[in-house]
């Protein structure tokens, strides 16, 4: 035979299988299966610390959905560091968390959509309902698409109540000791020369009766000065001037100024008795409050925080048999010199749970389907009460029973902590507020307090008395070169000089020339031109 | 020398294939004969404990020593593991200036306490014939700061072998201490944690089997070929599979048994779910391994109750209840059953280890009592597991043979499951046997194989203000009466209960 005949034929075929292998589209798919078919995910989020990815409930879900789980979790700490060096090194889990806000939006999140680093939702989302009911009521989420798309999910912080635009980054107060010392308010709620009144109350109790260990009020150590809240209007750079109708640095404000002014003068006095400028690591201030050594403490009181304040305050004074931590832990309700409460603003969201780009659209499809499940009302259950027929029974009304098997109590005849991997999981979509009022687990006397709290703001924000401090969204989330790249900075500068001049280190002139000068004018301008003031 | 478990063997298969069929001949629930159609196991490992070597022995008083080496003679363990850090031994590191690990060096010193508990704990068990599993948590190294760089590598390390190796041949050829007949290769090693916060966080199964390859080397250079190397000593049923099926493939003739820690969910043991996990593992392994279960023993060398963990603490929640003893034995029943050969409890007593965070020292709350001195009485006290744990630990001896009943099969009877128990010479023996339905229960059983010598019963029933104690602080028998196991003997079982007949008192 003519060897050309027998080349030609096998010439063909290489060409024919090279046009195949050149037209065969990359769908990243590189899922791989477990022995017994189940298709392998990594998931990497902040709050998988304490779960080795093995228990009953986990196994049901991998079971149900055929998925093999592998868990891995961040240090709070150094959670920046770690996705950044995942990213860099091209070693992201399948899921990972990472806390977008708009500081690092545009070279996080932004960036990465840009570098396919992480994979958009599918655009039409109807098939997991519960996945796009949570997207289509988080806050601001048209600013978190790009180009159309969303990126990742929102974490939300309650499904179930997603219209809250206030944070709870308030005041815990000894209501015990204003009622010794004849200064408290009924009901908690405080007019401004009221409060001013009972700082200086429990200054001359503590303070002037210690040896300066003792005073009158601490701020969470990101927080300071809590003062500022009753002037600024935005919690960060960039506040909108009516008058001027532009947006101008925050923090050289009339109004921010005068709270700082407010905050140096109580530094200066004592009542800021915590050392506000050296401590920069969070834990010492929330210390000395649940040490007996302040009466005020302003912080972040989420459940877990304010539950976990009260355990610790119960712990230090459980040498008291009167001790009454209710009393010890009040919310403090302050109306600011405009008559008004305030609180820092807040999306309904918190960090976003993102999809590594080179995961296949099947596996993205098998974590929705999954986290679907996991905010269904079935899946709640799993994930608050466990299994059904074993952890709890639930009668023909809804009823739920919980078991003797399923639900042990321990010394202190309340209910032991479980490992349940379906809350675990559901931490990928939500916070799980939404379920705080029926956990077991659930402190239901911390919850009666901020409940109330929450309910009492409800009514304050429908009387149109709260004053929510936060920035507009055109301008929070909006991404130009210098801002990008300055924002950050900006924020971080501007904070080490509003403590420095609290603590007296600069002059006021020093100060407002730091807050006017450097970055911020080039800044400003460039928001302004985009924005078309 | 290992005996040639082939009954043991045999039973796994015979035992896998009635659990899967459901059994469709009808089955006498309440007369359970042990006979040997029911053998599971020829010759059971036995029971043991996790022990530390006291890492602080300034809280321990002189009555806590004494109180501790009581409850060990009364638990009689017979083995326990024993995990130190290799970093309390070794120091001036000099790594030559070079990249090259094989050119470091380092000295050892033992005259710490560390070193001194070591001795101490070891002698008792060279003593009292309690064999040891013995390791290192982790490779050498600080969390920060760290010279030594042994993480990236893990124990595939070259120094790790050298380590392993030296203090191996230091404590078994210049000691003499020949109890010590396993070597654990790092704890839980497909439990990485994250960089920064623990050491493991970069290891990996090729890894652990390299280790494994180069530890093995370095033992048999020391003369040390009959200390074996725990397969795996991995976490979770998952990562088990993992690691034991690479074990599998690739160096089974490298270790000495399959080994692996297990801390369940209630709902698994309540159900009897725990013994088809064990088959469907069994499965699996069978069939790469003709020597899994037999020259390669399945051993559990950690185990617990996941719920009511505190993972803070490293303590659980419900180690003082009754109910705890009972699941901890349902759990013991499951695993002897699926043939696992050997349990080690996690732990023996809350001083042995403790948790170091945020500047605070707490001890893990998770053994069977508390020595320190200055707990309180209520932590103290021996809590209800360290009876019934204390019990199947005298009974279930090495040598036992250990048989089942077609009542375990859960999808007949989920609520109760049982085991005798013969030990080697057939001159004692018993029952272990669990109730963990809502309703009293009465049973009867019988052994064939005669027992002889043995004609008193202590009858044990463990359950809510059932524990019957002695002054000493010891479980007493609620019966003691005449009879012998090979005659019909009938017992209620009241709810969530654990029963345990013996021929010998403890």
């Amino acid at each position: 035979m003519n060897p050309l005949k027998r080349i030609i034929p096998f010439a063909c075929l290489l060409v024919l299988l090279a046009s195949l292998t050149g037209c065969e589209p990359n769908n990243g798919n590189n899922d791989e299966y477990t022995e017994d078919g189940k298709l392998k995910i990594s998931m990497r989020n902040l709050y998988f610390e304490s779960w080795g990815g093995s228990d009953a409930y986990s196994d049901y879900l991998k079971d149900r959905f055929e998925v093999s789980i592998t868990p891995s979790t961040y240090s709070y700490n150094d959670w920046t560091q770690q996705v950044s060096s995942a990213v860099n090194a091209n070693n992201l889990t399948d899921v990972f968390q990472f806390n977008v806000t708009q500081f690092n939006y545009a070279s996080s999140y932004k960036y990465w959509t840009e570098g396919q680093i992480i994979k958009p939702l599918p655009d039409d989302l109807s098939e997991w309902p519960n996945v796009k009911s949570l997207i289509d009521n988080t806050s601001e989420i048209e600013s978190l698409k790009i180009d159309g798309h969303i990126y990742g999910i929102p974490i939300a912080k309650n499904i179930a109540k997603p219209n809250v635009n206030y944070s709870p980054f308030t005041y815990v107060y000894r209501r015990d000791w204003a009622k010794t010392w004849g200064v408290y308010q009924e009901d908690d709620v405080y007019t401004w020369e009221q409060f001013q009144n009972l700082v200086r109350v429990f200054h001359n109790n503590l303070y002037l009766t210690s040896d300066g260990s003792k005073y009158a009020m601490a701020d969470v150590e990101w927080g300071f000065p809590s003062l500022t809240n009753f002037y600024k209007q935005v919690p960060h750079c960039f506040a909108f001037d009516s008058s001027l109708n532009k947006y101008v640095g925050n923090f050289a404000t009339d109004a921010y100024v005068d709270g700082l002014d407010l905050a140096k003068s109580f530094v200066d006095k004592k009542y800021y008795g915590y050392d506000q400028y050296n401590n920069s690591v969070e834990g010492g201030a929330r210390k000395a409050y649940t040490t007996n050594k302040t009466g005020i403490f302003y912080e972040n009181l989420s459940f877990a925080n304010y539950q976990t304040i009260r355990k610790e305050i119960k712990t230090a004074n459980s040498y008291d048999a009167n001790f009454d931590v209710d009393e010890a832990t009040a919310f403090m309700k302050v109306k600011g010199p405009d008559g008004k409460f305030a609180l820092e603003g807040t999306d309904n969201w918190f960090s976003m749970t993102l999809f590594n780009y080179e995961i296949s659209d099947n596996k993205q499809r098998k974590i929705l389907d999954l986290l679907d499940y996991l905010l269904s009302e079935e899946g709640t259950k799993l994930a608050v009460y466990g299994l059904e027929g074993y952890d709890y029974i639930e009668d023909g009304e809804g009823n739920i029973t919980l078991t003797e098997n399923g639900w042990p109590k321990g010394d202190n005849n309340e209910y032991v902590e479980k490992t349940n991997g379906a809350k675990y999981l559901r931490y990928l979509a939500t916070l799980g507020n939404d379920y705080t009022s029926f956990d077991p687990l659930t402190d239901q006397e911390a919850y009666a307090v901020l409940n109330a709290w929450n309910e009492d703001m409800d009514e304050v924000v429908a009387a149109g008395n709260l004053r929510v401090i936060k920035e507009r969204e055109e301008v929070m989330w909006l991404s130009t070169p210098l801002k990008d790249q300055y924002e950050s900075n900006l924020l971080s500068s501007a904070t080490a000089e509003i403590i420095k001049y609290a603590y007296t280190r600069v002059d006021k002139s020093s100060y407002l020339a730091k807050m006017t000068g450097g970055q911020w004018p080039a800044v400003l301008a460039e928001i302004n031109e985009v924005l078309g003031y | 020398m290992k005996k040639m478990n082939y009954a043991c063997l045999y039973g796994l298969v015979t035992i896998m294939s009635l659990t899967g069929c459901g059994n469709g001949g009808a089955v006498d629930l309440d007369n359970i004969v042990f006979n040997s159609a029911s053998l599971v196991q020829s010759s059971y490992g036995g029971l043991g404990v996790e022990m530390g070597v006291y890492e602080d022995t300034d809280r321990l008083s002189p009555s806590s020593q004494e109180r501790i080496i009581a409850n060990m003679q009364k638990l009689n363990p017979v083995r326990i593991r024993c995990m130190v850090s290799f970093d309390w031994f070794v120091s001036n590191f000099d790594d030559k200036g070079d990249e090259d690990k094989n050119n470091d060096t380092w000295t050892y010193n033992f005259a710490n306490k560390w070193g001194a508990n070591l001795d101490l704990l070891l002698t008792y068990c060279q003593e009292n014939n309690i064999e040891v599993a013995f390791g290192s948590w982790n490779v050498v190294g600080t969390l920060t700061d760290d010279v030594w760089n042994m993480m990236d590598e893990c124990s595939s390390d070259v120094r790790w072998a050298k380590m392993n190796a030296h203090i191996l041949d230091y404590l078994v050829n210049q000691k003499g201490y020949t109890c010590i007949r396993w070597v654990v290769n790092g704890n839980e090693p497909n439990y990485l944690g994250i960089k920064g916060s623990s050491k493991n966080w970069n290891n990996s199964l090729e890894k652990w089997i390299q280790g494994a390859q180069n530890v093995r080397a370095a033992l048999d250079a020391k003369g040390l070929a009959q200390i074996g190397i725990v397969g795996g000593d991995t976490t979770g049923l998952e990562g088990t599979t993992e690691y034991w099926t690479g074990i599998a493939n690739q160096i089974p003739d490298k270790v000495a048994d399959y080994g692996a820690h297990l801390y369940l969910s209630n709902y698994y043991i309540d159900g009897g779910l725990v013994l088809d996990s064990i088959h469907e593992l069994n499965k699996t392994m069978i069939a790469l391994d003709e020597g899994y279960g037999t020259e390669r023993p399945i051993n559990i060398w950690e185990c617990g109750l996941l719920d009511g963990k505190n993972a803070a603490t490293d303590s659980n929640a419900l180690i003082k209840t009754v109910t705890y003893g009972v699941r901890m034995a349902d759990f013991t029943i499951q695993t002897a059953l699926g043939g696992i050969n050997s349990v080690v409890y996690w732990d023996f007593d809350d001083a042995m280890h403790f948790m170091y965070s945020g500047g605070v020292v707490t001890p893990k709350r998770w053994g069977m009592f508390s020595s320190l001195a200055s707990d309180q009485a209520y932590d103290q006290e021996l809590r209800p597991w360290f009876h019934s744990s204390a019990l199947m630990s005298n009974l279930m001896r090495p040598g036992s043979r250990i048989y089942g009943s077609p009542t375990n099969d859960r999808l007949i009877n989920k609520d109760f499951r049982c085991i005798g128990v013969v030990n080697q010479d057939a001159t004692a023996g018993g029952i272990v046997a669990v109730n963990r339905g809502i309703d009293k229960v009465t049973k009867s059983f019988v052994f064939d194989e005669a027992i002889s010598n043995a004609d008193k019963l202590y009858i044990y029933t463990f359950g809510e203000g059932s524990i019957r104690l002695g002054e000493d602080g010891y479980i007493l028998p609620n019966y003691v009466i005449d009879g012998s196991l090979n005659k019909r003997l009938t017992v209620d079982m009241a709810a969530n209960s654990l029963l345990i007949v013996t021929t010998e008192a403890i």
